[in-house]
C-alpha cells in the first residue's frame, strides 16, 4: 500500500480506541454541569486528575492522529521529487505503528506537573523519551530518500524539505518537554506553545500545504503558479520562525500561557513584537496560496495525467480522475507501480499493467445522502446540548438514522 | 434512500465483510468507552463523602437473577442465528422475540433496583457512588435499549422473509452487538454487585 | 449475508451453544456464593468474570472459528481498555488503598 494510506490505517485505530475515552470524559463533564454530578468536586471525594487523565488518554493519541498523515503525505512527497524509492518502506510503516502504539502510552506528560508520584513522572517521562526513536527513524529514512535523489525543486518538495527541518526542532523541545525537571520550569510557559507550533504548523500545517501543491493538480486538473507556490513557501517558512520561535525564548524567560496581557515591565515586549511581526508574515503567504488557488482554477496550465513523474497509482488517471477512479481494481505487485511501468526494470517485466479505460459505470458509487443527515443531526444534537437539553433527543435520532442508512446502503 | 444489502457478493481484499469488520472495529471501541466508565467508578466508588454506600444498598440476588437473564438471552440469541442458519425461518423470528423479551425482563429489574435505590437516598448528584453507579448502570441500559429495539427492526424484516441461510448477515451483525452488551454487563456485575 | 461461509470453518452446534450457556449459568452462580464465603474476592471473582467474558466472545460471537482479523482488532480495544484500567488503578491506588 502507499506509504499514506498505511499512516491513515494507523490514524483510523488511534481515532477509534481514543475518541471514547474523550466520550466518557465528556459525558461526565456535561453530567456533573448539568445534573449536579460530583465527579470532579474535591469537597465530595471527587478528583479532578480523573478529568485530566482521561482527557490526555485521548489527547496524546491525537496530536498523533494530527501527525501520522502529515508523515503520510512526507513520505508520498519525498520520493516522487527524488526520483527514487523510499528508502526504509517497511521500517516507515513499523515506525508508524510503533509510534500508534506507544502514543497510548505517554499521556500524563501533559501532567507532569499536577502531583502525581516521581514514580509515574518517571514512567511517562521513559515512554515520551522511547517514541522518539521510531519518529526519528522516519527522518533519517526522508533524509536517505532525498540523498543521491535527481531532486525536483518543485513546491511540494520545499514543504517537505521545511517540514523535516521545522519538525526536527519541535521534536527537540518535545525531548525537553519530556525531561520532568525542565517540564515543572516551562509548564504552563511559551515555550510549550512554541513546541506544538513547532510540530503542528512547521509539521502538519507545511505538509498539507505540501500536499496541496502535490494533489491538487490532480483533483483539479490545472498546475498552481510555481512562482507563486516559492512566494509562499519563503513567506511562510519565514513568518512561522518568526512567530515560533520568540516563544521558546519567552517561555525560558518565564511568559506564561493563558495569560492574556503583561506589563512592559517584564521585557517580553520585543519577542511578542517580532512574533506578530511574523504571523502577519504568515498571513500573507496564505493570501498568496489562495490568490494562487483561484487565479490558477481559471488560467493555470492543465495538469495531465502525471505532472510529476509520479510513482503511484493516481498518476494513472486523468486529472481531475474520472469519478470511478479506475475502470478496473488494478492488480499491483511492486511498491512504485506506475513508476515501474513507465520504467521497466533492466530485462524485467512491468510490475502492474494499468490500463486506463472508460468504465461501463457497473461499480461506482452514486453518492449518499446519509452522511449530510448525520452531520445535520450533530447540529442539533450540539445546539441542544448548549441551549436545551429536549432538542438533543431527535438530534440523536437523526444521527442514528442517518450512520443506520449509510452502513445499510449499497454501492 | 439507500438499498438493503442485496445477496451479491462483496469481494473485499481481504475476504471478509466490511460492515461486519467495521461493527467488531466498533465494538472494540465500546470496548474501551465501557472500561473508562468501569474505571471512573473503581475510582470513585468508595470516596464517597457520604452515603448511601455501596454495600449496604446493592441488592445483590435480585442483580443476580438479571445477570442470568441476560445470559440466557444471549443463548436465544444464537439460537435464533443458528436457525436461520438451518434455514428455519419461524426459529429464526421466534428466539428473536424471547431474546427481546429477556432483554425488556433485564431492564425492568434495572428499574426496579433504580428505584429501589432511589428510595434509599442514591442519585446521579447524590454522591460519587451515586454518579458513578448510575452513569455506568445508565449506559449500559441504554445499550440493552437500542439492542431490544435494534432486534425488533430485525424481527420484522425476518416476518417478511427478508433473511435466509445464505444471507443473514444483519441478523449475525445484532446478535454480535447484543452478545457484547451481555459481555459488559458480566464484568459491571461483577465489579459494581460482587466486589 | 455470509458471503464468509464459503471461507468460514464450522458452524457451531446447538449443544455447544448450550453447554456454554451451563458453565456461564454455573459460574454466575458460584461468583454469588464467593461473596458469602470468607475467601478474598477479587483474585478468584476477577478471573471467573474474565472466563465468561471469553466464553461469549470466542463461542456467541463466534471469534473462535471466524477469521482472525475480528479478534485482532476487538481484542485491540479490550487491551486498550484493560490497560487504561490497570494504569489508572495504579496512579489513584493511594486514594483507593486508603479507603478500601
Amino acid at each position: 500500500m502507499p506509504q499514506f494510506v498505511w499512516q491513515m490505517l494507523i490514524t483510523a485505530f488511534l481515532m477509534v480506541f481514543a475518541i471514547p475515552s474523550l466520550t466518557v470524559d465528556a459525558i461526565l463533564l456535561f453530567l456533573q454541569r448539568n445534573f449536579g454530578a460530583v465527579f470532579f468536586s474535591a469537597a465530595q471525594g471527587g478528583s479532578v486528575l480523573l478529568w485530566q487523565h482521561l482527557f490526555w488518554f485521548f489527547g496524546h493519541p491525537e496530536v498523533y492522529i494530527l501527525i501520522l498523515p502529515a508523515f503520510g503525505i512526507i513520505s508520498e512527497i519525498i520520493p516522487t521529487f527524488s526520483k527514487k524509492p523510499i528508502f526504509g518502506y517497511a521500517a516507515l510503516v513499523y515506525a508508524g505503528i510503533a509510534i500508534g502504539f506507544l502514543g497510548f502510552t505517554v499521556w500524563a506528560h501533559h501532567m507532569f506537573a499536577v502531583g502525581m508520584s516521581p514514580l509515574a513522572d518517571a514512567v511517562f517521562s521513559l515512554d515520551s523519551m522511547i517514541i522518539a526513536v521510531p519518529t526519528s527513524i522516519k527522518i533519517f529514512n526522508w533524509i536517505a530518500t532525498l540523498w543521491g535523489g535527481k531532486l525536483n525543486l518543485k513546491a511540494p518538495l520545499l514543504f517537505a524539505a521545511g517540514f523535516i527541518a521545522l519538525f526536527i526542532i519541535g521534536g527537540f523541545s518535545g525531548i525537553s518537554l519530556a525531561t520532568v525537571p525542565i517540564d515543572f520550569q516551562v509548564e504552563d510557559t511559551f515555550f510549550v506553545v512554541g513546541h506544538f507550533h513547532y510540530v503542528l504548523f512547521g509539521g502538519t500545517v507545511f505538509a498539507l500545504f505540501g500536499g496541496f501543491y502535490y494533489w491538487l493538480p490532480k483533483i483539479t486538473g490545472r498546475l498552481l503558479s510555481e512562482k507563486l507556490a516559492r512566494w509562499h513557501f519563503g513567506l511562510m517558512f519565514v513568518g512561522m520562525n518568526l512567530t515560533y520561535f520568540p516563544m521558546y525564548i519567552l517561555g525560558l524567560s518565564g511568559m506564561p500561557r493563558r495569560v492574556f496581557t503583561y506589563s512592559m515591565a517584564q521585557g517580553w515586549g520585543t519577542l511578542n513584537l517580532i512574533s506578530t511581526i511574523g504571523a502577519f508574515t504568515i498571513a500573507t503567504s496564505v493570501l498568496i496560496f489562495l490568490i494562487n488557488f483561484f487565479t490558477s482554477q481559471r488560467k493555470g496550465e492543465k495538469a495531465g495525467n502525471d505532472p510529476w513523474d509520479g510513482q503511484s497509482l493516481e498518476w494513472t488517471v486523468s486529472s481531475p480522475p474520472p469519478a470511478y477512479n479506475f475502470a478496473h481494481i488494478p492488480v499491483v505487485s511492486s511498491r512504485r507501480p506506475f513508476w515501474d511501468q513507465k520504467y521497466p526494470p533492466a530485462g524485467g517485466q512491468p510490475a502492474a499493467r494499468v490500463e486506463v479505460e472508460k468504465s461501463n459505470g457497473e461499480r461506482f458509487s452514486k453518492g449518499s445522502f446519509y452522511p449530510i443527515i448525520v452531520a445535520l443531526g450533530l447540529f442539533i444534537a450540539a445546539f441542544g446540548m448548549i441551549f436545551s437539553f429536549w432538542v438533543v433527543l431527535p438530534g440523536v435520532a437523526v444521527v442514528f438514522y442517518g450512520i443506520i442508512g449509510w452502513f445499510r446502503e449499497h454501492f | 434512500m439507500g438499498q438493503e444489502s442485496t445477496a451479491s457478493l462483496e469481494i473485499t481484499s481481504m475476504g471478509v465483510d466490511n460492515r461486519k469488520l467495521g461493527v467488531w472495529v466498533w465494538l472494540g471501541s465500546e470496548a474501551v468507552f465501557f472500561s473508562a466508565l468501569i474505571i471512573v467508578y473503581i475510582v470513585m466508588r468508595n470516596n464517597s463523602v457520604s452515603g448511601p454506600f455501596p454495600r449496604e444498598t446493592l441488592n445483590v440476588s435480585l442483580t443476580a437473577v438479571n445477570t442470568f437473564i441476560l445470559i440466557c438471552s444471549s443463548l436465544t440469541m444464537v439460537t435464533a442465528l443458528s436457525a436461520i442458519q438451518s434455514g428455519s425461518q419461524r426459529g429464526l423470528w421466534r428466539w428473536l422475540v424471547v431474546t427481546m423479551a429477556l432483554g425488556l425482563a433485564f431492564l425492568t429489574g434495572q428499574v426496579i433496583e433504580f428505584t429501589s435505590l432511589a428510595h434509599q437516598g442514591l442519585s446521579l448528584s447524590s454522591n460519587l457512588f451515586g454518579g458513578t453507579f448510575f452513569t455506568l448502570t445508565g449506559f449500559h441500559g441504554a445499550h440493552v435499549l437500542i439492542g431490544v429495539i435494534w432486534i425488533g427492526f430485525v424481527v420484522a424484516r425476518a416476518l417478511r422473509g427478508g433473511y435466509t441461510p445464505s444471507n443473514h448477515l444483519m441478523v449475525e451483525l445484532a446478535g454480535l452487538y447484543w452478545h457484547f452488551v451481555d459481555l459488559v454487563w458480566i464484568i459491571i456485575f461483577t465489579i459494581v454487585y460482587l466486589i | 449475508m455470509s458471503d464468509d461461509i464459503k471461507i468460514e470453518t464450522k458452524k457451531s452446534s446447538r449443544r455447544t451453544y448450550l453447554v456454554v450457556f451451563g458453565v456461564l449459568a454455573l459460574l454466575t452462580a458460584l461468583e454469588v456464593t464467593v461473596t458469602h464465603l470468607p475467601i478474598p474476592r477479587i483474585p478468584v471473582l476477577i478471573p471467573l468474570a474474565l472466563i465468561k467474558a471469553s466464553l461469549v466472545a470466542l463461542f456467541y460471537m463466534h471469534l473462535r472459528f471466524d477469521r482472525k482479523v475480528f479478534s485482532v482488532v476487538f481484542v485491540m480495544g479490550l487491551l486498550m481498555g484493560v490497560g487504561l484500567i490497570l494504569s489508572l488503578i495504579a496512579l489513584f491506588a493511594p486514594s483507593l488503598l486508603d479507603i478500601r
